[in-house]
């Protein structure tokens, strides 16, 4: 159910969705900050989501507008059929622009439709990286804080806590 | 008999193959009609594609 209302809203998956959440978040909270200057990656990451889904919107108008035009091109050899019988020019015509126009259709669906097509792999890029600007820029933010609060005496030593908490862990 | 049930087939506009498809100047007013929107389309898509590496670029720039 909340995978239907995402993508109705225009989200394939809830990963495409947390990404943009994620730094919609981010620049909501820095326009509320005024304090900080909008981060310059920010924009034209916003702006690469919003295109890529209108380029998926338009590749699939195109896969559909295609298969249209096929079908209207079996429409006309059925009436040329009727008219100059089986294998006339215009039929011979029609069966050459379907040829055409099927391998355009093919190429726009091994583009926009295949799991290891083009527009995956720009998408997935674009998700990843926009996913990981948005994680990485709210731990800088909230290393930043804890380097200024001031704990009571109790909690230990704050420069031995962020080196450990600064170590990788080993995979 | 085919040809009536053709003639028959409730699909506005003569759209499909088994649509009511009229004639050649309406599959050809269909066809051009398609046509002059797969161009159009086929253009937003190619835009969108240089705006998206427009876009790429400066992120790129903003972050590197």
């Amino acid at each position: 159910m909340l995978l239907e209302r995402l993508r109705a809203i225009g989200f394939p998956d809830y990963a495409s969705f947390q990404s943009y959440a994620m730094l919609s978040g981010l620049d909501a909270k820095n326009t509320r900050e005024r304090q900080r200057r909008r981060p310059a990656a920010i924009p034209p990451l916003l702006g690469a989501v919003k295109t890529l889904r209108e380029l998926s919107n338009e590749t699939e108008t195109l896969r559909k507008l295609l298969g249209r035009m096929t079908c209207s091109l079996v429409n006309m050899r059925l009436i040329a059929s009727r008219i100059e019988g089986a294998n006339g020019p215009i039929s011979l015509m029609a069966q050459n622009y379907a040829t055409v126009l099927g391998e355009a259709r093919s190429w726009v669906e091994k583009f926009s439709l295949d799991q290891n097509g083009d527009l995956n792999k720009i998408s997935n890029a674009i998700r990843v990286g926009v996913f990981d600007y948005a994680a990485a820029t709210v731990q800088r933010q909230a290393i930043g804080q804890f380097r200024h609060d001031q704990l009571p005496s109790e909690a230990g030593d704050k420069a031995q806590e962020m080196r450990m908490l600064d170590r990788r862990p080993r995979t | 008999m085919f040809g009536a049930e053709l003639d028959q087939a409730d699909v506005p506009g003569g759209i499909g193959p088994f649509g009511n498809s009229g004639n050649f100047a309406t599959i050809i007013d269909t066809m051009d009609d398609s046509q002059v929107k797969i161009e159009a389309t086929a253009d937003k898509a190619l835009n969108n594609c240089h705006d998206l590496r427009n876009l790429i670029d400066k992120v790129a720039d903003a972050v590197l």
